[in-house]
C-alpha cells in the first residue's frame, strides 16, 4: 500500500485510514452524483488551465479558464494529470471518459445500483447534443453497451419531471388504473413479440421492457411537491445556436430542481459534444468551438471561461438549495464533477485531462485544494465516484487499476 | 502574417492513413472488390438476411403519426430523442432501440394524439357493443396487419377497465394509447413465417417504409408481394408516388450531408447574402435534383436550364462552365465549407466517402501542424500545402485535398470565384485515377465509373435496408444481387434492394405468429427436470419487479407450473397466470408459453408491493 502511494509521486498528502477497503466504509458518503460536461478539451498548450498549489490552497492566473470559478474556491478540487487508459482522440475520449471502455458509464453504473428508490434512477440533460443524431461522438453515457440519450428540450424535461396530473385521491386512483391497464397490454404485446424472436433479436427489446418497468414504478410516485418543485420554463427552440446560453441556464435550473425535490440521485448535464459544430455566437465568435480548440488561442480561452461560468452557475444553484434528505445544501451532499473528454484540445489527446471536483460529497471530499496526479489513470477517479456513492467497487471496469483516487478526502 | 495555428477542418485532419486505425472495430467498409462484384456478372449468391425486428426511426414515426392525425408528426420530432446513426443514416436496424426517455415520450405522444382523435368515428355506436370491432379496425390500421386472436382480448381489457370508470369513449381513447405504445406499432418485423418467407404484411411495411418512410396503403397490403414480378410492379408504383419524396429526400439529406446547412455559420462580413431563406432554397434545389434525376450520370453532370430567383445570389443568371451536376450545387458546396472559406478537406472527403465508399480514419492524436491563418482572398492551394509536404499529414490528406482543391472555383457560399481548380484523384481503385480540371471534368469521370454507381447503390441500400456497409455490398457478407451491368436509370438503381429475390427470404424460420389456443391441460404439476431462476430486476424498498426463468431440462415438452413463496402483493404479471389462493403463489404459463419444448426455456415477470 505504502509503496504504491509513494509511487504516485510527490505532493500527495497521506491520509489517515490505513486500508483502502476500510476507507469506503469509514468515510461519509455523497447522496447525489452530478456530472457536468463541456467538449473539446482545454488550452494546455498555452497553459491557461492549471492552477498553482499554495500552502493555503491554490491560485489561478488572471485570465485563465478556472478564474470565473474562484468565487467557489472553497468548494473546488481541480485535478490535473489524469489520463484515459487505452483511449485517445475525440471519439475515443468521449467513449472512455465515463466508461473506461466498459459497457456502462459511471453514472448509469451507479444509478443501476442505488437509483431504485428514486422516481428516476438517473436523469440526463443535454444542450444541443443531437443535431448529428446519437453516436459515439454525441453521447457520453452508456447502459449495457447502448447509448443513453439526454433530453435536449427544457420544455420536455419540465413535463416529464413536473407535469404530473393533479387531482383528488379518486381521480388519481382512476388514472393509476388506466395507466396500469395500458401498461399491461403494452407489456403483453411486447412479450408476445419477444417470444417469437431468437436470442439475438430478443435482446433488442430488453431496454424497452426495463423502460416499461421504470414507467410502472413511476405510476406510484407521488406528484412532486415542495418549494421550487415546479420551476416554469419558457418554451424556446432548443436547436437554435443563439439559444445555447438560455437553454443551458434552463437545464441547470431544472436539474437542480429535480435534485432538490429528491426525484433522482444521479444527474448529468452535457453541453454540446465532442467536435460539435457549436459556434459561440453569443461571445462574438464566427468559428466553431472545435476549430477554436485547435487554435488554442484567446478566443478559445474566452469560450472555455464561458463554460467555466456555467459550471459556477451550477454550483451557485446547488449551494442555494437544501438537500431534501438533510445534511446541508445540495453542494454539501453531492459529488459534483466537471468532466472533459480530452486534455489539450488541439492535440486531441486523452492525457492530462482536466477534472474539477466540487462539493463536499457528504463530507467525504476535502475541497479547496488542487491535486496534481500526473500519470494516474482516470479510472481511479471513476472508482472514487462509485465509492463516494456508497458502492464498494475496488476498480471501475478496468481491473488493472485498483483503488480509488487518493488524496481527494 | 503567419502564426502558429492549427488547421483542422471539421473532424478531419492529419493521418498517416496506412491502414485500419483499430482492428477491434467493425470490419473495413466496402472497397473496390466488394462493390465491383455488383456489376461484373459474377455468379454469386447474396446473403439471405436473418430474421429481425426494426424499430421505426423517429422520422418514420413522424410520418406514421402524421398519417394518423395531421399535425402530429412535428410533435414526434419535438418529443422523441434523436436516433442513433451509423454512416450518417438513422435507420440502422441494430442501433434503433428503446430507452426510458423514448418510452416516456411515446406515452406522452400517445396521450396527446389519442385525445385529439375523433372518438365518435372510431366508436360509431358510442358504447361497448362495438368495442371489439373498433379494436380490430384501429388495431389493424396501426399494426399494419390484422389483429391476431389473442390480441383482441388484450386490448379489450384496457377498454373495459377504463370504460367502467369513465365511459366508453374514455375506454376507446385509453385503448388507442395502448396501441400507440405497443411494440407491434413501434417496431416492424421481418421475421418471416415457418417457411422462412416474409409474410405479405411484413413485405408491405418493408416496401412502404423503405420507399415512402411511411406506413403501407391498402393497395400494397392487398398485393401478393412474395411474387417477384408483383413486388417489382409495386416498387415502381411506390417510387412514382409523391410520397416517395419522404424517403428520397430523407436519404439524400443524410447521404449528401445536407444537415450541415443547419449548423453552418457564415461570417456576415464576408457573406452578407447568406440567410435562412437562401439556405432553404439551396436545400430544396438539391433534394429536387436528386429526386428528379433520370440517371445517375445526369445527377452527376446535368446543368439546370434556368436559375430560380432565390438562387441568383449564388449562381448569377445561369450556371457558368465551371459548374456541373450535384457537385456544383450551392447546397453541397456550402455544406462542405468553413465559416470563412471553402474546405478542400470536406469536399474531398465527401467525394471519397460518399461517392467512392472509401472511409477515412479520424485524425491521429498528438500531431500539431501549423498552417497559416485564413486571409480573405488567399489561395487555399497555398494554405494547404503543408498537408502535402508534411509526411505526417500527407498520408491521409493526399486522399482528400487533391480532390477538394478541384472545387476551388467555389467559395463558402457556393459562388463562383477566380481560383486555380486543378484537381487530382489518386488511389481510388477506380478508373478515375488521374488529374482533372474543375468539377465538370471530375463529374464526367465519376459518371463513367461503375465504382461510383456501385457506391451510390450501397449508400441507398444502407439507408433503405437499415444495414451496415458490409451488408449493403456485393461482397461475401453482401445482401445485394450481382448483375452484368449497372442499372440504366436512377429509378432502376433505387429498385435494386427491393426487387432482389432474397428480399423476401430469411435465413431461419420463425414461430407461427398466431399464438396457440389455450390448451386443456387439466391440473398441471411441476414436471421433474424443469428448473427455475428468479432475477430481481429492480427493488425500490416498497416493492420490486422480478423475472422468473423456467428452463425445461428434460427430453420432452413440458407444461409447467411453479410455486414461489409470497413476497408481497402482485400488482402486475406478464407471460404467466397466478393462483394466489394457497400459501404459495402457483404460476403457470400464459397461452403462448404454457408448454416449453425440450431443452428450451421461457420466462415470465411480475411486480409486487412489499407487505
Amino acid at each position: 500500500m505504502l509503496s504504491r502511494r509513494s509511487a504516485l509521486g510527490a505532493g500527495l498528502s497521506l491520509i489517515a485510514a490505513p486500508f483502502l477497503n476500510a476507507r469506503a466504509q469509514a468515510l461519509p458518503q455523497a447522496r447525489r452524483l452530478v456530472l457536468f460536461f463541456t467538449p473539446n478539451g482545454t488550452a494546455h498548450r498555452v497553459e491557461r488551465w492549471h492552477p498553482t498549489s499554495t500552502s493555503m490552497g491554490f491560485t489561478v492566473a488572471p485570465g485563465s479558464i478556472l478564474e470565473p470559478l474562484m468565487a467557489h474556491q472553497a468548494s473546488l478540487l481541480p485535478i490535473s494529470g489524469l489520463y484515459f487508459p487505452d483511449a485517445t482522440n475525440h471519439e475515443g475520449g468521449m467513449r472512455a471518459m465515463l466508461t473506461a471502455g466498459g459497457p456502462d458509464s459511471v453514472d448509469q453504473y451507479i444509478a443501476a445500483r442505488i437509483g431504485g428508490g428514486s422516481r428516476f434512477r438517473s436523469l440526463s440533460f443535454g444542450v444541443q447534443t443531437s443535431a448529428w443524431g446519437a453516436n459515439a461522438q454525441t453521447r457520453m453515457s452508456y447502459a449495457g453497451g447502448q447509448l443513453v440519450h439526454p433530453e435536449d428540450s427544457p420544455a420536455n424535461v419540465f413535463t416529464r419531471l413536473f407535469g404530473a396530473v393533479a387531482g383528488g385521491p379518486t381521480e388519481l386512483a382512476k388514472l393509476r388504473r388506466r395507466r396500469q391497464s395500458i401498461l399491461d397490454a403494452v407489456r403483453g404485446d411486447l412479450g408476445a413479440l419477444k417470444s417469437r424472436l431468437g436470442t439475438e433479436q430478443a435482446t433488442k427489446l430488453d431496454a424497452h421492457l426495463s423502460a416499461l418497468r421504470a414507467m410502472e414504478i413511476g405510476l406510484d410516485a407521488p406528484p412532486p411537491s415542495g418549494m421550487g418543485c415546479t420551476t416554469p420554463v419558457l418554451s424556446m427552440d432548443s436547436q437554435d445556436p443563439s439559444n445555447f446560453p438560455a437553454i443551458t441556464r434552463a437545464q441547470l435550473e431544472l436539474m437542480v430542481s429535480a435534485l432538490a425535490c429528491d426525484m433522482t440521485r444521479v444527474a448529468t448535464v452535457q453541453l454540446a459534444h465532442t467536435v460539435s459544430p457549436l459556434v459561440p455566437t453569443w461571445l462574438g465568435s464566427t468559428t466553431s468551438h472545435h476549430e477554436l480548440s485547435h487554435r488554442g488561442d484567446d478566443e478559445f480561452v474566452r469560450a472555455e471561461r464561458w463554460f467555466s461560468e456555467q459550471f459556477g452557475a451550477l454550483l451557485t444553484l446547488l449551494a442555494a438549495r437544501q438537500d431534501p434528505a438533510g445534511g446541508g445544501s445540495l453542494l454539501d451532499t453531492s459529488a459534483v464533477v466537471w468532466v472533459k473528454e480530452l486534455g489539450d484540445g488541439g492535440l486531441h489527446t486523452c492525457e492530462d485531462v482536466p477534472f474539477v471536483l466540487a462539493g463536499k460529497a457528504g463530507g467525504r471530499w476535502n475541497p479547496g485544494r488542487y491535486l496534481a496526479r500526473p500519470g494516474v489513470p482516470h479510472t481511479k477517479l471513476l472508482t472514487e465516484l462509485c465509492q463516494a456513492m456508497g458502492l464498494t467497487d475496488d476498480y471501475f471496469h478496468d481491473q488493472r487499476y485498483r483503488g480509488a483516487l487518493e488524496g481527494v478526502s | 502574417m503567419r502564426r502558429a495555428v492549427l488547421v483542422i477542418v471539421g473532424s478531419l485532419a492529419l493521418s498517416a492513413c496506412t491502414g485500419m486505425l483499430d482492428g477491434k472495430k467493425d470490419p473495413p467498409t466496402p472497397n473496390g472488390p466488394q462493390l465491383t462484384a455488383c456489376f461484373d456478372g459474377t455468379q454469386r449468391t447474396p446473403v439471405t438476411p436473418p430474421p429481425r425486428i426494426r424499430r421505426l426511426s423517429r422520422y418514420e414515426l413522424e410520418n406514421t403519426f402524421e398519417s394518423l392525425l395531421a399535425g402530429s408528426g412535428k410533435r414526434v420530432h419535438a418529443l422523441l430523442p434523436a436516433d442513433a446513426v451509423r454512416d450518417g443514416y438513422d435507420s440502422d436496424a441494430e442501433l434503433l432501440r428503446a430507452s426510458e426517455l423514448y418510452v416516456d415520450a411515446v406515452r406522452r405522444l400517445s396521450e396527446e394524439v389519442s385525445a385529439q382523435l375523433d372518438a365518435n368515428t372510431l366508436l360509431p355506436c358510442g358504447g361497448s357493443a362495438c368495442a371489439d370491432a373498433f379494436i380490430r379496425d384501429f388495431g389493424a390500421r396501426v399494426f399494419r396487419r390484422p389483429l391476431r386472436p389473442a390480441e383482441v382480448p388484450r386490448f379489450r381489457a384496457v377498454f373495459d377497465v377504463v370504460a367502467a370508470d369513465d365511459g366508453a369513449v374514455a375506454g376507446a381513447r385509453a385503448t388507442i394509447e395502448a396501441f400507440l405504445q405497443s411494440p407491434s406499432f413501434l417496431y416492424r418485423t421481418e421475421l418471416g413465417d415457418t417457411t422462412s418467407t416474409l409474410t405479405n404484411d411484413e413485405l408491405a411495411s418493408a416496401l412502404s417504409y423503405g420507399l415512402w418512410a411511411s406506413p403501407p396503403d391498402r393497395a400494397l397490403l392487398d398485393s401478393a408481394l412474395q411474387d417477384d414480378a408483383t413486388r417489382a410492379e409495386q416498387v415502381r408504383r411506390l417510387l412514382a408516388d409523391p410520397r416517395a419524396r419522404l424517403a428520397l429526400d430523407h436519404f439524400a439529406e443524410q447521404w449528401l450531408e445536407l444537415e450541415r446547412l443547419d449548423s453552418a455559420v457564415r461570417s456576415p462580413v464576408l457573406f452578407p447574402d447568406d440567410s435562412p431563406a437562401l439556405r432553404e432554397a439551396l436545400r430544396r434545389e438539391a433534394l429536387d435534383t436528386f429526386a428528379n434525376a433520370s440517371t445517375l450520370s445526369a445527377f452527376l453532370t446535368d446543368r439546370p436550364a434556368t436559375v430560380s430567383a432565390p438562387l441568383l445570389p449564388v449562381y448569377g443568371a445561369s450556371w457558368g462552365p465551371e459548374r456541373a451536376g450535384v457537385l456544383g450545387l450551392g447546397a453541397i458546396l456550402m455544406a462542405h465549407s468553413t465559416s470563412e472559406t471553402s474546405s478542400p478537406v470536406h469536399r474531398g472527403k465527401l467525394v471519397r466517402a460518399r461517392f467512392f465508399c472509401q472511409s477515412l480514419p479520424p485524425p491521429p492524436p498528438g500531431i500539431n501542424a501549423a498552417l497559416p491563418d485564413f486571409v480573405p482572398g488567399q489561395s487555399n492551394r497555398e494554405r494547404f500545402s503543408a498537408h502535402s509536404t508534411n509526411a505526417a499529414c500527407s498520408g491521409c490528406h493526399r486522399l482528400m485535398d487533391p480532390i477538394g482543391l478541384g472545387f476551388e472555383r467555389f467559395d463558402a457560399l457556393g459562388r463562383t470565384i477566380d481560383a486555380d481548380a486543378r484537381g487530382e484523384v489518386l488511389d481510388t481503385q477506380s478508373s478515375v485515377d488521374g488529374t482533372f480540371d474543375g468539377v465538370p471534368e471530375l463529374a464526367g469521370k465519376m459518371a463513367a465509373d461503375q465504382a461510383v454507381t456501385a457506391c451510390v447503390l450501397s449508400q441507398w441500400s444502407r439507408h433503405a435496408l437499415g444495414v451496415s456497409a458490409n451488408a449493403a455490398s456485393c461482397g461475401e457478407l453482401g445482401w445485394l444481387p450481382s448483375s452484368s451491368a449497372p442499372p440504366a436509370t436512377m429509378r432502376a438503381l433505387l429498385e435494386v434492394p427491393f426487387t432482389a429475390p432474397n428480399f423476401v427470404r430469411r435465413s431461419a424460420p420463425s414461430p407461427d405468429a398466431d399464438e396457440p389456443p389455450v390448451p386443456d391441460a387439466g391440473t398441471p404439476v411441476t414436471p421433474t427436470g424443469v428448473t427455475t431462476r428468479v432475477r430481481i430486476d429492480s427493488d425500490w424498498g416498497a416493492g420490486s419487479c422480478r423475472t422468473v426463468f423456467v428452463d425445461n431440462g428434460t427430453a420432452s415438452a413440458q407444461t409447467w407450473t411453479i410455486e414461489l413463496s409470497k413476497v408481497g402483493t402482485i400488482t402486475s404479471l406478464w407471460n404467466a397466470v397466478v393462483d394466489d389462493s394457497g400459501a404459495m403463489w402457483r404460476f403457470s404459463g400464459a397461452p403462448h408459453n404454457v408448454t416449453v419444448q425440450p431443452m428450451e426455456g421461457t420466462s415470465f415477470g411480475f411486480c409486487v408491493t412489499s407487505p
